[in-house]
């Protein structure tokens, strides 16, 4: 699993489910259940699809990015480089979760949506975003960087 | 199965010893080989590094587990004499022993004058009165003398007979090497290569019949291939320069041509580029010469006449000689076996061994040896490391802590012998004619004589890895190292300590760079 291209394949195809999982066979629960005062369901769904792609294909490019980095052969000279690369990627997932969430919410003010749906979105998003990026990384970093992720 | 037993004699003798150990070490000698030397400078530098090289390949090869699928390192069992008993036959009990002394000129002279008129014939006042402690000073005439009675039946010499009953003709192979233009091997050669001394030594049951033996008898006779510097402010009443060894090789050439000698095979070695070595000395331990690769030569030799197929019959005479094809030594000149249909395997086989074991010495002593020194904790993310050791780290257990105070006396074995070898590989790269191992890529400095060596930083030097052979290569570098040698290096035998599976990770990881980085035809 972590010989190139098979990792990259495996990550867009994991992103992609986890995405369609979420937007698409999920999009009607995740949109018609919140309160909306004017905003139709439909159009609330167009939003998730797209902040929900963009969390799922930021995590993927930075999954590939680590995989490219991790077959560099330079890193195996210096992991302490690699740990911090690793972490900044992390916790750049992290923060991405939390702002395309503040999205979410700036996006939908005016609809009363309760707490607990927006609650919902950022969990969904985290597992698109820096849980994915921990999981690809964790299963599927090159040989170098395997015992770089959190957990190893 | 026959009986391999290797005598070296005088300074040569013992330096060609030293390339022998380092070649068994890297993989090429036999399964069995029997050692001892004879030389009565017992402080002679060069029998002092070789002396100490034999304990510590002995102590290494008994506590390093070598994997047993892919590892010939070490697989030579060097057999010396049992416990305190002597391997150096040092010939004379006593220091300040002199020629006079040991044919009792004083006495002769009250109770056999006419002996004591020959021995005024033979020898000159000066060499009946010179301490021979420092060997025979190039006047091989006295060491006939004080060598034509061996003990046999006691040490070193007795390892020689030990099970000779069980042998069958030709069993016994003895190979004998020194130098024909010195002292003590030009002494000890025709001496023990004598047909009663142990040829045809009836008493200790080696003759079979009037031409029939146990014993197959080689020897490498050196010629001159080396210099020294000499001083002409020395004192001493009488040594040998480099300006006698052409007389002494032609006389005694004229004297091996005459006389009908016990050698079955013989081989010829020498050269002609006349390195220097170090600088003059009659012995002791200012004699401490830095190896050459003539030795590597001679040691090559033995193992040639070690590994021929058994013969039952009378043997046939034979002589070896090689020379350079033009005044540089590359890895397809070295003269490696009698048997040309071989030539370019045994070729190919000793380039990639000594290659092996240098870039596992290399690697071991620089990058493994910091990253012992490391905790486990911060190395675990190295890949290689973590695959070998992060699953069942237990700090306390000797079987999976690489770390444990218990492994601590392998490293430092192995921190000996392999720096031991390295100086061996890098002192034979004298001058830019010898095209074997490259020193500049392994050494940081100048090659010490003494003290640990103080190697190039491979993950600063990154290139230097690529390169550590004067040959072709595929000039690859630390990272492939890192990448296509130790992450795919996994060394899991159960029995195996952790010091010991260490060791394995980084000689397998040798092999497998080299695979990739050097060209062999």
């Amino acid at each position: 699993m972590n010989k190139s291209p098979v990792n990259y394949l495996l990550t867009i195809a994991l992103g992609a489910i986890l995405w369609i999982a979420f937007a698409i066979m999920m999009g009607t629960y995740l949109t018609e259940n919140p309160n909306l005062a004017e905003k139709d369901p439909a159009d609330l769904a167009g939003e998730l699809r797209l902040i929900f792609g963009v969390g799922a294909l930021l995590s993927i490019i930075s999954c590939c990015y680590w995989y490219y980095y991790g077959n560099m052969n330079k890193v195996s000279n210096n992991l302490g480089a690699a740990k911090k690369k690793w972490w900044m990627l992390f916790v750049l997932q992290i923060i991405l979760c939390v702002v395309l969430t503040v999205a979410i919410v700036l996006m939908n003010m005016s609809q009363g949506i309760e707490a607990k749906w927006y609650a919902i979105y950022f969990a969904l998003l985290a597992v698109l975003t820096f849980i994915l990026f921990w999981i690809c990384t964790f299963l599927m970093s090159p040989r170098t960087v395997k015992f770089i992720p959190l957990g190893k | 199965m026959p009986k391999n037993v290797l005598i070296g004699i005088g300074g040569t003798g013992s330096r060609v010893i030293e390339s022998v150990v380092h070649l068994c070490a890297a993989g090429l000698g036999p399964d069995q080989l029997n050692i001892f030397i004879i030389d009565p400078d017992e402080g002679n530098g060069n029998l002092t590094r070789t002396k100490s090289l034999i304990k510590r390949y002995t102590e290494l090869r008994k506590l390093y587990q070598r994997a047993k699928k892919d590892n010939p390192a070490f697989r030579t069992e060097i057999i010396i004499p049992p416990g305190d008993e002597p391997f150096v036959w040092n010939i004379f009990e006593e220091k300040d022993y002199t020629l006079g002394k040991f044919i009792n000129y004083d006495n002769l002279k009250k109770n056999d004058p006419s002996l004591a008129n020959l021995a005024n014939i033979l020898f000159t006042e000066k060499e009946l009165e010179t301490s021979l402690n420092k060997g025979f000073r190039g006047h091989p005439s006295i060491g006939a003398v004080v060598m034509a009675d061996p003990p046999m039946d006691e040490y070193p010499f007795k390892l020689l007979w030990d099970n000779i009953g069980s042998l069958h003709a030709n069993d016994l192979r003895v190979f004998l090497v020194g130098s024909i233009f010195g002292g003590t091997g030009a002494a000890g050669f025709p001496t023990l290569g004598s047909r009663q001394l142990i040829k045809f030594n009836e008493k200790m049951q080696a003759k079979l019949t009037a031409d029939k033996s146990k014993v197959l008898l080689g020897g490498a006779l050196v010629l001159p291939y080396f210099s020294f510097s000499v001083d002409s402010n020395n004192t001493e009443p009488m040594f040998v320069t480099p300006n006698d060894f052409p007389i002494a090789t032609k006389a005694a050439l004229q004297y091996y041509n005459d006389k009908e000698l016990g050698f079955d095979q013989y081989y010829f070695i020498g050269d002609s580029l006349a390195q220097k070595v170090g600088e003059f000395s009659t012995g002791s331990s200012t004699q401490d010469n830095l190896p050459h690769y003539v030795e590597l030569v001679s040691a090559l030799a033995s193992f040639d006449f070690f590994g021929q197929p058994s013969i039952d019959d009378v043997p046939d005479k034979k002589f070896f000689i090689s020379c350079r094809e033009d005044d540089r030594i590359s890895w397809d000149m070295i003269p490696i076996t009698r048997n040309s249909s071989n030539l370019q395997e045994e070729r190919k086989a000793l380039k990639e061994k000594l290659a092996d074991f240098t870039l596992f010495a290399y690697t071991f002593l620089s990058y493994g040896k910091s990253i012992l020194e490391k905790s486990h904790k911060d190395v675990r993310a190295e890949a290689w490391y973590g695959d070998n050791f992060n699953k069942e780290f237990k700090e306390d257990n000797k079987m999976y802590n690489p770390r444990h105070e218990e492994n601590n006396t392998l490293y430092q074995l192995a921190d000996e012998y392999l720096n031991d070898f390295l100086f061996w590989a890098c002192a034979m790269d004298a001058n830019e004619k010898i095209q074997l191992v490259d020193k500049s890529k392994i050494l940081n400095g100048e090659l010490t004589h003494k003290g640990k060596l103080k190697l190039t930083d491979p993950q600063e030097f990154v290139a230097n890895i690529g390169e550590i052979l004067k040959d072709r290569s595929n000039r690859k570098d630390f990272y492939v190292f890192k990448k296509l040698g130790l992450e795919e290096s996994v060394v899991d035998e159960e029995s195996m300590t952790a010091g010991s599976r260490f060791l394995n990770i980084f000689y397998r990881a040798s092999r497998k760079f080299n695979e990739v980085n050097l060209v062999i035809n």
